[in-house]
């Protein structure tokens, strides 16, 4: 009671009860990890209270080899609990952390289930030598990056993003692509409970462009062809027919095929409306002290956006983890992880130039199927529909067995705080793939014209992973008066196995039983792939607190790698930080103000290890092999020397420095995080810049230098209204820009994405500035030289540089004509914010995800109409240039136009986009009903991904994708998915 | 406390014996150069990369006045700007390293492997070395001359470019020792077919020095008879020895009819194949280049076809001015129809005949043949083989180096070189007195049987290069075919000349700076990495 000295406990169910002096007593209530609450007695005789737990102050967070209590924490960290990734109809765990995290960018290719082409960065690039993958880890073993993708979202019980030297030290030479901590959930003693989810969701493709009505296209394309100097490519005999609906006629010079005027759009007759996905995950856990467990099975399934042929994706997950309590010092701790997907596609590309472009681009008069329903083999016809129904398949089966033991001693030798702990963990992956292309037989009038995989081929792909991470950790915990130290020392072995052989055979005997016992001898291939690497490391850390005022942290690593020349093998990576926690100073006012404020700093060194920019073996001069030489006319092989092998290659190394604050107002309510950072990659991998004189790749150094920073913002709010209505809302906005400085003196540019020039970003975007159209003929001859077909009505590019001639100039940064720099490819201004709410039984919540700035440059033949005469025009192209039309999108139809398609900045995208990535609205059947059912806990929900966005792509919405990659033809198209799900404990 | 610390101490210190493992991993699937260098077999896979080189199909004859594609190149109109970088420059280096690399490496074999075939594969690298050299000093003139294998800190990175006389001495004894090494097309055999012959290296060495010998003629400087007379030796050498003959149809020698040992015409070949089962190799020049209108054929070239009776269309009495597509053919020179699409052949998949040249693609009205065919079209993959040095042109090289020695040659040269290509292509021989007769200069008869004879394959570009008829030739407008406005359709709008020829390229929008042009640029970066080397005059 408020003002006495009279209290008291509760009891094991919470229960509890105090006399009061009168009406105007205040109470109390507090319980340790929750915000204490005071609350007014009245007249009640019954108080209903419930705490709201305290996240900051006690709060314990999951660092490197160890966990820390989040209020003496220096590093840059943050945390994403495993509640805001359940529930939601993403395909993956990585999908669902998108927008969670600030720093943390994740960017997917396509919505292909099971292929989305996950790419996931921490706090923006760290080398120019293509990007450096975080470091995975999984219940502190180190695992391969696609375990994010494979693993069962419902098993993390949380997830640490470590972003600054501080944080990511411990980790050494693999740690400078930043560091991602799972923890999957653990078993709780207790009764068994059982909980089941069920979800079962539709999706519908959110980016599958309009086509152009047959008649459109043909009167654009006779249009364009016109305007390039040509006649018609459809004749008024074929006109004719379009408007008068004659589907095909008898090609009357080679009765063996047809003309066909095909007026159903190609998207229509392949791509389904709606497609669906469906999870179920059920957790069994229980136990107790001794022995307690955890099971969870879990169930994803999609399938894709084709109508025929193999195009989906199942993923089966089983987790068991045991908690023993062996004598009352000794516990071990074992968890194994069981993956099995099957992903099946169809045999052949489906982005780039494959299944997806031809749907969207081919002509529509030539349909997939004949007249007399066989598949269509006229000369130009998509074979999209031959290729997915019958042109075999391509499917990969893995299957991951990844078990972690973990052994741990407390009070080691009768030493209170000392603790040693052993951890084995593996990985033992394997892939299978089988690549069947069977021959189809494409048809004519009667008459096979040509086949689809003239000869078949059969290839199987056998993939075996095996790593092995062995660590043993020491741990000393002591407080002597308001000093309090903490020490950790360990030894981490590490092991990397990957082999793979490939197999293939040809022409097998049969066209429907794809075995390699079948295949023509002599064209049989084989081959094999083993790639190893080794790293052994010591490592140790040091944290001091006074009075939890002054916080101290350093830590040392020392790595010995198998990818470095024998005699520069081992590196050592040191970090330090410090910490101070203004609001335990005594003379810090003690009001509901402002109850934390810290601020942080901290500097290190990280290494690039991760990722493809040392290979395995880069320091030894090796020999390649080739075998596309004919001699003889048959296959024929040679052996070179590549380039000259990278002796004194050493990581990349990159100090990276932070500095943050942490701030918690009024009771915790509102928590504010901030960073700044900056990372500077100072002996950067540069292949040299020698004269071509040499004549072999040359050997890299490490000379280069590329600065990295940006900050980070992330607020949480938590508010209550009444005694129901619960509500939170949290939002992050981080950004990272980058300049490379030094680059072995590179200064090419060129009109496109340049991925390396110095004092530039790196990826780069060139090109030139336009102004409009030409709108006439004297117009176009009072402008600088553009081209021999430029035209009124074409794109009018700015000769910045006055030399009379649009140009790239010397083509380096000295000179660059009249190239503009517009940015670089990288997003900036990634944010996430979510709102969450609940009243009695309904919970509602919404996460909002988006990229604030971002320069999009699509492909050219995929923004350009008949860049090539068979990439048609769709219905975006019909706003282009004609005198009524004078600011039209599109300049005037040409075939080939590349002269009106220059990179230039009418060809870039806004990028910039906010995305409802989930939307969720649940309600929990009343206690009163479910309890009569012997079920603890019954919630049905509704919940939405990708249902909404908001974009700066205007007129190319819906063509275009905010998510796409730049610069690349049709890739498989995104979902939005609605679901609905049921939530059932027992 | 103490014997805690040593207990620790010493529970590490066990850990560190039994866990503290050898990081050192090594490639399970490759080779290193170190353990290489052992057998015949290794000399043969590494000479055997040198082949890569060989240049395939291209479009590099839209860089000459025989063809043009969809829109202009910059070569060709003049319009160049000096390169950054360049894989012209860059490709041939590297060539020229991997062929010092087994020039020096190769003699590491001699515990296994006789000193004559240590020497018949040193010949191979040695041939291939003279070529990236030819096709440096081609374009570049001056470069450096590097003859040994490089390493990032070697001085010669930055030597300066040495004279094109001491490139061309090196050339010439590579290929001597090429010539006396290398073995015969015989004796390589089917089974080696595509391999460099005796006879190859002979061949080559007559293209280099002629075209040294006559661009050192008429861009006046050196010593020209010097080269034209290994010319006329070389090439005489090539027809004495009777390994090669011309092949009986000349269309057929760009299909697959005419592929592989059994036509004794090509001498060096790049080698496509095998089969659609197994694709070692295979090219879409048909339907990517050809049909898709990358390299038209232009006027220029097509009225550089005689008629039968062996004289210009300016001079024939056969020559009628045509009215439709197919006039254009006939009574001509019959390797115009083998080389040029005309009404009623055989063309692609969806339109199995042709019959006009579609101007959207093929821009000049005009449709490139050799190599076409309607099964590689259609499966996208062809198998014939580019035949790089034919026996016509050894022939082609000795009737100019006799001719460019004392501006004359006899009826009896003649008839032993270019009147064999003219009876295979049915038109009336050569001869002095049909010159006179008709008012023709012979060096103009020889240069045009040349060009129709080798249209298409790539050479134009050098020979007005090295005739120091570019500065004529490159900045004239490009013009297509006679437009039959029938046949190619009313709705289309073309320019035309006022004589009625599809204009593709005006005048005004071409040039050519004899100052500058008739050497390229070297790659601005190379200038800059290499203080000592310097940039070609005007660029």
């Amino acid at each position: 009671m408020k003002g006495t000295s009279v209290g008291a406990v509760t009891d094991e169910n919470g229960k509890f009860s105090i006399e009061v002096p009168d009406e105007k007593a205040f109470l109390i209530i507090s319980f340790v990890g929750y915000d204490a609450q005071e609350i007014q007695v009245g007249n009640r005789s019954e108080i209903n209270v419930k705490l709201m737990s305290n996240s900051t102050l006690e709060e314990v967070v999951v660092v490197g080899y160890s966990t820390q209590k989040k209020v003496n924490m220096t590093g840059a960290v943050s945390s994403v609990d495993g509640q805001a990734l359940e529930n939601r109809p993403v395909s993956n765990a990585a999908n669902a952390l998108q927008g969670l995290s600030p720093g943390l960018m994740i960017t997917r290719q396509g919505g292909q289930p099971g292929s989305e082409g996950i790419d996931i960065q921490i706090r923006g690039a760290t080398t120019a030598n293509g990007s450096v993958a975080p470091l995975i880890v999984l219940d502190g073993v180190a695992v391969p990056g696609n375990t994010l993708t494979t693993m069962n979202p419902n098993d993390i019980e949380s997830i640490s993003v470590l972003k600054d030297a501080a944080a990511a030290g411990i980790y050494g030479a693999q740690a400078a692509g930043g560091v991602i901590l799972v923890t999957t959930k653990k078993a709780q003693a207790g009764k068994i409970k059982m909980s089941y989810l069920g979800q079962r969701g539709t999706d519908w493709s959110i980016n599958v462009p309009e086509r152009l009505s047959l008649l459109e296209e043909a009167e654009f394309s006779n249009l364009a062809r016109k305007n390039s100097g040509s006649g018609p490519e459809y004749n008024d005999l074929d006109m004719q027919r379009i408007r008068d609906g004659v589907p095909y006629v008898v090609n009357p010079n080679d009765t063996s095929t047809w003309q066909f005027y095909n007026q159903v759009p190609l998207t229509d007759q392949i791509l389904k409306k709606y497609t669906t996905m469906v999870t179920h995950n059920l957790n069994i856990s229980g136990g107790n002290e001794k022995l307690n467990f955890l099971i969870s099975a879990g169930y994803y399934g999609k399938d894709g956006v084709f109508k025929v042929g193999p195009d989906d994706y199942q993923r089966y997950n089983l987790r068991l983890n045991l908690g023993a309590q062996l004598t009352n010092k000794i516990s071990l701790d074992f968890r194994i992880a069981y993956t099995r997907d099957n992903l099946a596609q169809a045999s052949g590309n489906l982005s780039g130039t494959g299944l997806v472009y031809e749907i969207y681009r081919l002509r529509t008069r030539t349909p997939f199927f004949t007249p007399d329903g066989k598949y269509n083999g006229a000369g130009s016809a998509a074979t999209a529909y031959a290729r997915l129904e019958a042109g075999g398949y391509n499917k990969n089966e893995r299957n991951f067995i990844d078990p972690t033991a973990t052994l741990r001693v407390k009070d080691v030798g009768g030493v209170k705080g000392l603790t040693f702990s052993t951890i084995l963990g593996m990985q033992f992956r394997t892939g299978e793939r089988e690549n069947f292309a069977r021959t189809v037989p494409l048809w004519g009038n009667g008459k096979v014209l040509s086949y689809l995989n003239q000869v078949n081929a059969f290839t199987l792909t056998r993939e075996l992973t095996e790593n092995e991470n062995l660590q043993f950790l020491a741990d000393y915990k002591k407080k002597i008066g308001k000093h309090d130290f903490s020490f950790l020392v360990g030894y981490q072995w590490e092991d990397f196995r990957y082999s793979n052989i490939v197999t293939g055979a040809t022409n097998l005997v049969s066209n429907d039983l794809p075995t390699l016992n079948l295949g023509d001898d002599k064209t049989k291939t084989n081959s094999q792939a083993i790639s190893t690497s080794a790293f052994q490391s010591v490592f140790g850390r040091f944290n001091y607190n006074y009075n939890g005022k002054y916080l101290l942290e350093g830590t040392l690593r020392r790595d010995e790698s198998s990818k470095l020349a024998t005699s520069l093998r081992t590196k050592i990576f040191p970090s330090a930080s410090v910490g101070w926690n203004v609001n335990k100073e005594s003379w810090f006012p003690n009001t509901n103000v402002v109850t934390e404020l810290k601020f942080r700093a901290s500097c290190g060194r990280l290494g690039g290890a991760l990722g493809s920019v040392i290979g395995n073996y880069d320091y030894l001069s090796q020999l390649s092999r080739g075998s596309a030489l004919v001699i003889g006319n048959s296959r024929t092989s040679y052996l070179f020397q590549n380039s000259i092998p990278s002796q004194s290659l050493s990581w990349e190394t990159i100090e990276s420095s932070n500095g943050g604050v942490d701030l918690s107002l009024f009771n915790n309510k509102i928590q504010i995080n901030a960073d700044y950072y900056v990372k500077y990659n100072r002996n950067m991998l540069t292949a040299q810049n020698l004269p071509a004189v040499i004549g072999i790749g040359t050997p890299r150094k490490n000379n280069g230098e590329l600065k990295s920073w940006g900050w980070e913002v992330e607020l949480r709010y938590k508010g209550k209204i009444g005694s129901d209505f619960v509500y939170s809302i949290s939002a992050n906005l981080s950004d990272n820009q980058n300049e490379l400085r030094n680059f072995a003196g590179r200064n090419i540019v060129s009109a496109g994405t340049v991925n390396t020039v110095e004092g530039f970003p790196i990826n780069s975007i060139f090109g030139f500035k336009t102004d409009g159209y030409f709108q006439s003929t004297d117009e176009v001859k009072a402008w600088a030289f553009q081209d021999n077909r430029t035209n009124a009505d074409d794109v009018k590019y700015l000769d910045l540089d006055g030399s009379g001639r649009i140009t790239i100039g010397d083509g380096n940064t000295k000179n660059m004509g009249d190239l503009v720099h517009f940015g670089s490819t990288l997003p900036r201004y990634l944010f996430g914010s979510s709102l969450n709410f609940s009243w009695k039984g309904i919970d509602f919540s919404v996460f909002i995800q988006g990229v604030g700035k971002r320069v999009f440059r699509p492909e050219v033949q995929t923004i350009a109409p008949l860049m090539v005469s068979w990439k048609q025009a769709l219905a975006i192209h019909k706003d282009y240039w004609t005198p009524e039309n004078p600011n039209a999108l599109y300049p005037r139809p040409f075939v080939g136009g590349t002269h009106n398609y220059l990179v230039s900045d009418k060809w870039l995208l806004n990028g910039q986009y906010a995305r409802l990535k989930n939307l969720q609205i649940g309600y929990t059947l009343p206690d009163a009903w479910t309890s009569k059912a012997k079920i603890s806990r019954i919630r049905l929900f509704l919940s939405a991904q990708d249902i909404l966005t908001f974009s700066k792509l205007a007129t190319y919405k819906g063509y275009f994708d905010p998510e796409q990659r730049d610069n690349v033809q049709n890739d498989y198209p995104f979902f939005a998915t609605a679901s609905f799900g049921v939530n059932v404990s027992f | 406390m103490k014997s805690i610390i040593n207990y620790k101490f010493a529970f590490f210190l066990f850990l560190f014996s039994v866990f503290s493992c050898e990081v050192e991993r090594l490639p399970e699937t490759s080779i290193s150069d170190q353990t290489f260098w052992k057998s015949e077999t290794d000399l043969i896979a590494a000479t055997n990369y040198l082949y890569i080189f060989l240049p395939g199909f291209n479009t590099e004859d839209v860089w000459s006045d025989d063809a043009i594609g969809l829109a202009s190149n910059q070569i060709s109109d003049g319009s160049r700007l000096a390169p950054s970088t360049d894989g012209n420059y860059s490709e041939p280096y590297r060539l020229i390293r991997a062929a010092n690399n087994i020039i020096e490496k190769a003699p590491l074999t001699a515990a296994s492997v006789s000193a004559a075939t240590i020497d018949r594969y040193v010949a191979d690298a040695r041939f291939f070395r003279a070529w990236g050299y030819f096709s440096l000093v081609q374009k570049y003139g001056n470069v450096p001359l590097i003859l040994k294998i490089l390493e990032d800190e070697s001085p010669e990175l930055t030597e300066a470019a040495s004279s094109r006389d001491k490139i061309f001495d090196q050339i010439y004894q590579d290929l001597d020792f090429a010539v006396a090494k290398l073995p015969t097309m015989a004796a390589l055999g089917t089974a080696n077919y595509g391999k460099i012959s005796r006879t190859a290296a002979q061949a080559f060495k007559a293209r280099v020095a002629l075209f040294e010998g006559t661009r050192s003629k008429f861009h006046g400087y050196g010593d020209p008879n010097k080269h034209l007379n290994i010319a006329v030796e070389a090439s005489k050498a090539v027809i004495d020895g009777k390994q090669h003959s011309l092949y009986s149809s000349y269309f057929d020698l760009f299909q697959m009819a005419g592929e592989g040992f059994a036509n004794k015409e090509n001498l060096i070949v790049k080698g496509y194949g095998a089969s659609l089962a197994d694709r070692v190799l295979t090219h879409t020049y048909f339907r990517s280049t050809l049909e898709n209108g990358n390299k038209n054929p232009t006027k220029s070239l097509v009225d550089s076809y005689l008629m039968t009776d062996g004289l210009p269309i300016t001079k024939s009495p056969l020559y009628k001015k045509p009215v439709v597509s197919t006039d254009v053919f006939t009574n001509r020179d019959e390797r115009l129809s083998h080389s040029v699409f005309k009404k009623g052949d055989p063309y692609i998949f969806t339109r199995k005949i042709f019959d006009i040249s579609p101007l959207v693609f093929q821009k000049t009205g005009f449709c490139f043949r050799k190599f076409s065919n309607i099964d590689d079209w259609n499966n996208q993959a062809s198998f014939i083989d580019r035949p790089i040095l034919r026996y016509a042109e050894v022939l082609l090289i000795y009737a100019e180096a006799k001719f460019e020695i004392t501006n004359s040659i006899t009826d009896a040269d003649l008839n032993i070189s270019i009147n064999l290509l003219r009876t295979r292509a049915k038109i009336a021989k050569l001869t002095n007195a049909l010159v006179t007769d008709n008012n023709l200069s012979m060096r103009d008869e020889i240069r045009r049987e040349r060009r129709v004879e080798l249209a298409q394959e790539g050479h134009r570009y050098w020979d007005i290069i090295r005739w120091k008829i570019a500065e004529i030739e490159l900045p004239k407008p490009v013009l297509g075919n006679f437009f039959f406005k029938a046949e190619f359709g009313t709705a289309t709008t073309v320019n035309l000349t006022p004589d009625n020829f599809i204009l593709v390229t005006p005048a005004s929008f071409r040039k050519f700076n004899p100052a500058k042009d008739y050497l390229w640029a070297i790659p601005l970066n190379e200038i800059s990495l290499n203080p000592n080397l310097k940039q070609n005059p005007g660029w």
